[in-house]
């Protein structure tokens, strides 16, 4: 089994042989940019000056402008007003504008992980018939009392350092329909942890607290729902303080969220 | 810049620029010419500060934020999303090696990651950065680094860990 850690240091390719001219390259881009910064500097700071020096030639009072005769009858002529102070002495103090924070959103679901909105579970779908499963499968530690009506099992064995998981799926679905891994009904363990500052425990994928989310009955354990776009439902199942099941749904294969619970229920670890 | 800081600067860019550039190889997922790309800017801002990061905050984090940062805004240039490479020179001259395949494979699962959750996973897994040190160079919270790097993880096992037929799909 290949970790993350190795299929990265892979995927990076070797280390490139670094020459003298690209140390000399970086060098010259680095001097030629502190050049254009000081630059920009001195251009910023001599147009600064033009422009609060034509301000003040604007406003002055008898400025002349340049020598120039005014404005012939029956054309319009731009009038200089006086630049009116502020606050007048003696005038009333202007009331401060408040202003109002937007309240805070409630606690919903955790947003959908592409869009990033806020997406509530699809409308209830076709219940799938569940039947009867149990059956440990080499491999993996993950057992399903049920599973959906011919069904079949599949064990993933992980090639990121992660533990092998329990996948089902429909053998009559076309897989060249979907995207990937959208065919899959997903049994796997997930991240709980505590949080390096409050020590309660938050649930890796969502950055929450468990305490934080809305909870749900999943058999005799709590759970956590999510809806995603497309209609795929996640359930994370709190399995013991530091243990978490995720099951996902992630083709919403016409199952209500009572089956989908159902079934996340008879899961659990291989005794 | 003073020559002693200038030799200082260039001891650091030939320790460091490898490795940064194989990070920016991983953040591209492979585009070599934008890493590349990155990896420049990175170090030319880096120059222009190399005085004040080096003593204050650390020339390493401040090129890593940097790179990051040049990643993730990369939106910004319009023109980057219109260029697409076609003929990669890894097809033509495999490196020697372990599996090409299994290279391509990664490289092609990363490309699929958002920008963000790309980078937490680099920055986490190959770079080994903890949290707090990802959240600084992202510019966000812990919290979001955990629910970026575990979404990017997810996604990531779903496209690496498929059954074979379907991996070649997505190759």
């Amino acid at each position: 089994m290949t970790d993350l850690k190795d299929l990265l240091e892979h995927a990076a390719g070797t280390d490139p042989a670094l020459t003298d001219a690209d140390l000399a390259a970086d060098l010259r881009r680095g001097k030629r940019s502190v050049r254009r910064r000081h630059f920009a500097g001195m251009a910023g700071g001599v147009t600064a000056i033009a422009v609060v020096a034509a301000g003040v030639w604007a406003v002055l009072p008898g400025a002349e402008t340049s020598g120039l005769e005014g404005p012939a009858a029956g054309q319009t002529s731009a009038i200089i007003r006086p630049v009116v102070p502020t606050k007048m002495p003696g005038s009333p103090v202007p009331t401060p504008i408040i202003r109002h924070l937007a309240p805070t959103k409630a606690a919903g679901p955790p947003p959908d992980r592409t869009s990033g909105k806020q997406v509530l579970p699809p409308a209830p779908a076709q219940p799938v018939k569940l039947v009867a499963d149990g059956i440990v499968r080499p491999g993996v530690d993950l057992v399903c009392g049920l599973k959906p009506e011919g069904w079949k099992a599949v064990v993933i064995k992980s090639r990121l350092g992660m533990p092998p998981e329990l996948y089902f799926t429909d053998p009559a679905l076309d897989p060249a329909k979907y995207s990937i891994g959208a065919t899959y009904l997903k049994v796997r363990h997930a991240g709980i942890y505590p949080d390096g500052s409050t020590g309660r425990m938050l649930v890796e994928k969502y950055g929450k607290t468990w305490d934080e989310l809305p909870h749900v009955a999943a058999g005799t354990r709590q759970a956590i729902v999510a809806g995603a776009a497309g209609g795929s439902r996640d359930v994370h199942m709190r399995m013991s303080g530091t243990k978490l099941l995720q099951i996902a749904d992630t083709r919403n294969l016409g199952w209500d969220q009572s089956t989908l619970l159902r079934f996340a229920g008879s899961c659990g670890y291989v005794k | 810049m003073a020559g002693a800081q200038d030799t200082e600067y260039l001891e650091y860019v030939a320790a460091h620029r490898g490795r940064m550039l194989r990070t920016a190889r991983l953040l591209t997922s492979g585009d070599a010419h934008w890493a590349e790309d990155l990896v420049q800017v990175a170090l030319t801002k880096l120059y222009v500060h190399w005085g004040k990061v080096r003593l204050a905050e650390g020339a390493a984090s401040y090129a890593d934020r940097i790179l990051v940062n040049a990643f993730i805004d990369e939106r910004r240039r319009l023109w980057r999303s219109r260029e697409t490479a076609t003929a990669e020179m890894l097809d033509a001259e495999p490196a020697p090696g372990p599996d090409q395949a299994d290279r391509l494979t990664v490289l092609d699962a990363l490309a699929q990651l958002p920008k963000r959750q790309r980078a937490a996973v680099v920055l986490r897994y190959f770079r080994d950065l903890d949290t707090a040190a990802v959240a600084e160079l992202m510019g966000c919270s812990q919290g979001t680094v955990k629910s970026q790097t575990a979404r990017g993880l997810e996604k990531l096992r779903d496209l690496i860990d498929e059954p074979l037929e379907i991996l070649e799909r997505v190759r």
